[in-house]
């Protein structure tokens, strides 16, 4: 009987490419897998569409005491009833206004003043000097212009002229839906690949092989592989839903939704080291799921996926932007909105690596078939 | 005399201070079925995964069919087919892609129905492992081991956890392979299951072999030394009652 060969690179690579193709089919016969890493994201993805973009509204309330014949009070309301007003007047008692004024959801309350000129109360929150600002500055022109027509003056002699340069509307679901796919990869990447290979332990499956011409780490990149084509379908399908349904932003059309499957293929690359480490570290069925927890859910919270990383403490954003999460979703939103090409992206790259480099080599030193 | 297939001489196997065991030595001749009996924690399944090539041993000499375990352990794994203890299958494939994946493993075409149909799976093709009865897996988890046309088949504790029927089935299957002219070697603690498939056997206790021979023989051995049994030879055994009853015949859904 002639011997067959020993196992070599390339026999290797002929063997994890062959069971590639038989982890891909069982990955995406797994019905429960897609749960965290894709409907969860879709989900959010969704809502964030919903919300659509925030309102640049000014709400102020009106006193039920204040008189309909008030000059002042007849010229802020012909400015409600315009089209598109951006400014909208809410009636009521004083205490109910002032209830929802303590609340942050107006921006002040118009009162009668004490005299009889016709003259108006505002009341403002110490709690919000931005719209406590806007309410004033509004109404200060409304009073001032009135004043100057008083006088006599329609051309007044010194003026401000405001220009506004067209910029792009903050949309939620340009900032949600890069976040969205981040998570996805990270989710792919640490629920994926840590719990099927934990179930390939335990089962045996990998001591097995090693009684056959495969490694078992074959096996394992075999199925990191074939999660991160599964991860790049499930980034397509997600920024085709978001296009088509919230038209979310892609700043250089088709070629920004290949930087953005690129860019995700290279996230969880990083990430799948991590998915691998944590299996390695957390043996038993009990200990996984919070190590992957403890994992991920800091990054998702820290890494600016749900609310900007600005709304954080400086030193806080200082440690989360440098999470790999962040690294990924923040390169994710520059080339989708703001057109950043792969190219400019190259430190969140970098910093990418960084983090994978050091989870694949603990990895590699960890890993065990039992 | 036949060729002795494998050769295990002064194997030792120690976790630190813990000797599991403990110089043992062995052989197994071409075409036999050898069986290792012995308690649970006798060394059983780590002397066979020593010659599996699946641990590494302490000291000792491991030879499978001309190939020392030492410096040509590929050779060996190209000629052995295994089962392990407990054993389970990657998920969400069925059984054909099961097989598949062996082959890819192995880098030889396998012939996934053929080998089904050997082991009366055919009808279970499509279905994942985990929809197999109990006989049903072990009988699949037989077949994974001669997708690389074995020499020798390593089966470890094949009959746990099986009914009777599907236990009497599993010999027969068992015999089967032999009859092609596989060697066996599997481990078992059912003393009746030893002495119906097994031609020769060891049996093994903290990790020392202290008795080897065919099942006969060693009880004749015990009999010669003046040992009798306590109660009378009934003339059927519960089992029988049993089998009688429920029938011979495989239960399979």
């Amino acid at each position: 009987m002639k011997a067959d060969p020993r196992p070599t690179a390339a026999s290797q690579l002929r063997i994890g490419l062959g069971l590639t193709r038989y982890a891909m089919k069982a990955s995406f016969r797994n019905k429960a897998g897609y749960f965290f890493s894709f409907i969860f994201p879709l989900a959010f993805v969704v809502v964030f569409g919903l919300l659509g973009h925030p309102e640049a509204s000014l709400k102020i309330g009106v006193s039920d005491r204040l008189r309909p014949e008030n000059p002042v009070y007849q010229a802020i309301r012909a400015i409600a009833e315009r089209e598109h007003s951006p400014l909208l007047l809410i009636p009521g008692t004083e205490a109910e206004l002032e209830a929802r004024l303590s609340q942050d959801k107006i921006a002040g309350i118009l009162a009668p003043a004490g005299d009889e000129k016709g003259s108006l109360t505002l009341v403002t929150s110490s709690g919000n000097p931005q719209s406590r600002a806007a309410a004033e500055s509004f109404l200060r022109g409304v009073t001032n212009e009135m004043s100057l027509r008083a006088a006599g003056i329609t051309e007044p002699a010194f003026g401000l002229e405001s220009r506004e340069v067209r910029g792009r509307m903050f949309r939620f679901i340009d900032f949600g839906l890069p976040g969205q796919i981040a998570f996805s990869m990270l989710s792919l990447a640490t629920f994926g690949v840590g719990f099927s290979l934990h179930t390939l332990r335990k089962t045996l499956v990998l001591k097995r092989m090693m009684a056959t011409n495969a490694r078992p780490i074959t096996l394992v990149v075999a199925q990191c592989l074939s999660r991160s084509l599964q991860a790049v379908v499930q980034t397509a399908v997600i920024i085709g839903i978001g296009v088509a349904a919230f038209g979310f932003t892609l700043a250089h059309g088709w070629l920004t939704v290949l930087e953005m499957l690129l860019l995700s293929f290279f996230g969880i690359m990083a990430f799948l080291g991590y998915g691998v480490l944590l299996s390695n570290i957390a043996r038993d069925d009990q200990t996984l799921p919070v190590a992957m927890n403890l994992f991920n859910l800091p990054q998702v919270l820290l890494s600016g996926v749900f609310f900007p990383m600005d709304s954080m403490p400086p030193w806080l954003q200082q440690i989360g932007s440098h999470l790999p999460l962040a690294y990924l979703t923040t390169s994710l939103r520059m080339a989708a909105v703001d057109g950043a090409r792969l190219l400019e992206l190259w430190p969140y790259l970098a910093g990418m690596t960084a983090w994978a480099v050091v989870a694949y080599v603990l990895a590699a030193r960890t890993f065990t078939t039992e | 005399m036949t060729p002795e297939i494998i050769q295990v001489t002064d194997l030792v196997k120690k976790y630190g201070d813990l000797t599991a065991v403990d110089g043992i030595s062995f052989t197994v001749r071409e075409g036999e079925i050898f069986g290792l009996l012995g308690p649970n924690g006798a060394g059983k399944t780590t002397t066979l995964e020593i010659i599996e090539t699946l641990k590494p041993l302490t000291s000792g000499r491991v030879v499978v069919d001309g190939f020392d375990l030492h410096h040509r352990p590929q050779e060996i794994k190209n000629r052995i087919g295994i089962q392990l203890q407990a054993a389970g299958f990657y998920p969400y494939l069925n059984l054909v892609e099961l097989l598949e994946m062996f082959g890819i493993m192995y880098g030889r075409p396998v012939e996934p129905m053929e080998l089904l149909r050997q082991f009366d799976l055919q009808e279970k093709a499509a279905a994942p492992y985990n929809r197999l009865s109990g006989g049903q897996k072990q009988r699949f988890s037989l077949a994974t081991t001669l997708v690389n046309r074995p020499r020798v088949v390593f089966l470890d504790e094949p009959s746990t956890g099986l009914d009777p029927q599907a236990r009497i089935n599993l010999w027969d299957v068992i015999r089967d392979i032999n009859r092609q002219g596989v060697t066996i070697v599997l481990t078992t603690h059912y003393m009746e299951e030893a002495e119906q498939l097994c031609d020769r056997l060891a049996i093994i206790d903290q990790g020392k072999i202290i008795a080897e021979g065919t099942p006969a023989g060693l009880i004749q051995e015990l009999v010669q030394s003046g040992f009798r049994r306590e109660v009378e030879v009934r003339e059927a055994s519960l089992e029988d009652v049993f089998l009688q009853l429920t029938g011979r015949h495989l239960r399979e859904s």
